[in-house]
């Protein structure tokens, strides 16, 4: 691959954009937030961050909004994935390695089912509570 | 311990989002035989006091995990200078910003290896919190520049996947014409 320009990546997004114009834009709505933390980042979380953008590309669900934040307070669970979207429940996915991402992409964003041997959730609010003092 | 560098500047710069920093500097150069990366923000910075206790691993402010002890970043950095015989820098004013940094024969064996300079150039450019993001790199007598602010011009937000997808392949092209022949 040649070296690109700032214009050879601008001609390159209105090609895109094009392409994109002629698909749903349901998709606009979802959420994909990776946990990028130390502990996230050393379990392997930017693999995961990496499969998800395959993924999504792969099956053309490029207006899915993918996100990276820092720890997500499960750090027992890394990497741990937030995925929101209408018509489901907001759910934190544990353990979440590049097949599990996969998964995540195909069976809960694609298929509007649970992946059900990943599911976390936040901390209970009494117990983030008790760790501010 | 993080597997590779790009996994550690990972990690320094999103220290200095947390420090709710405006702007982060990253640089990583390969020159003369010598690895140097340095990451340096306009965040809160810190005082003499706490710079001193930063790299220790059972040290943290707290301020990104409220009731957690540890703070691993740092200590990593400072553990990877010792291992390869090289120099760890940390400099940080109160209100000013700090910079952190890794300078280190490129060749020395217990140095880990860069890993995916792509996926970690483009993790950097898309962390959340964060105005703008410079990342200048340099090896083999070859450079390029990236500046969050002109992607962000082009591709508008870096958080859809079309974006992200675009800004990897613009990140690539600029790293494979370094390792060109």
């Amino acid at each position: 691959m040649a070296k690109m320009t700032l214009d050879d990546l601008r001609k390159l997004r209105d090609a895109k954009r094009r392409e994109l114009d002629m698909r749903d834009a349901e998709n606009k709505t979802i959420q994909v937030i990776v946990g990028m933390g130390t502990s996230g980042i050393a379990a392997g979380a930017k693999d995961t961050l990496a499969a998800f953008l395959t993924e999504l590309e792969q099956h053309g669900l490029s207006n899915v909004s993918l996100r990276q934040t820092g720890s997500l307070g499960l750090d027992h669970a890394e990497p741990t994935v937030e995925v929101r979207m209408s018509d489901m429940p907001t759910v934190i996915y544990g353990k979440v390695t590049p097949e599990i991402a996969e998964k995540i992409v195909r069976k809960h964003i694609l298929g509007k089912t649970l992946v059900n041997d990943h599911i976390y959730d936040r901390p209970a609010a009494d117990i983030m509570e008790g760790t501010k003092e | 311990m993080h597997f590779t560098l790009g996994e550690l500047l990972l990690d320094l710069v999103q220290n200095a989002a947390n420090a709710g920093a405006i702007s982060v500097r990253v640089s990583v150069r390969e020159r003369n035989g010598r690895f140097a990366m340095t990451v340096s923000d306009d965040g809160a910075g810190m005082p003499a006091q706490i710079v001193q206790r930063a790299t220790d691993p059972f040290y943290t402010d707290g301020r990104a995990h409220p009731g957690r002890e540890v703070g691993l970043g740092l200590a990593f950095l400072r553990q990877t200078a010792e291992a390869t015989d090289g120099s760890f820098r940390l400099q940080s004013q109160p209100g000013e910003g700090t910079t952190v940094g890794l300078d280190c024969p490129a060749n020395h064996v217990d140095l880990p290896p860069f890993g995916d300079p792509v996926g970690s150039f483009v993790a950097v450019l898309c962390t959340e919190g964060v105005g703008e993001i410079e990342i200048a790199r340099e090896a083999r007598e070859r450079s390029y520049t990236v500046r969050r602010s002109e992607l962000n011009e082009v591709l508008g937000d870096l958080s859809s996947v079309e974006a992200r997808g675009l800004l990897c392949e613009y990140v690539r092209s600029q790293e494979e014409e370094i390792w060109r022949r």
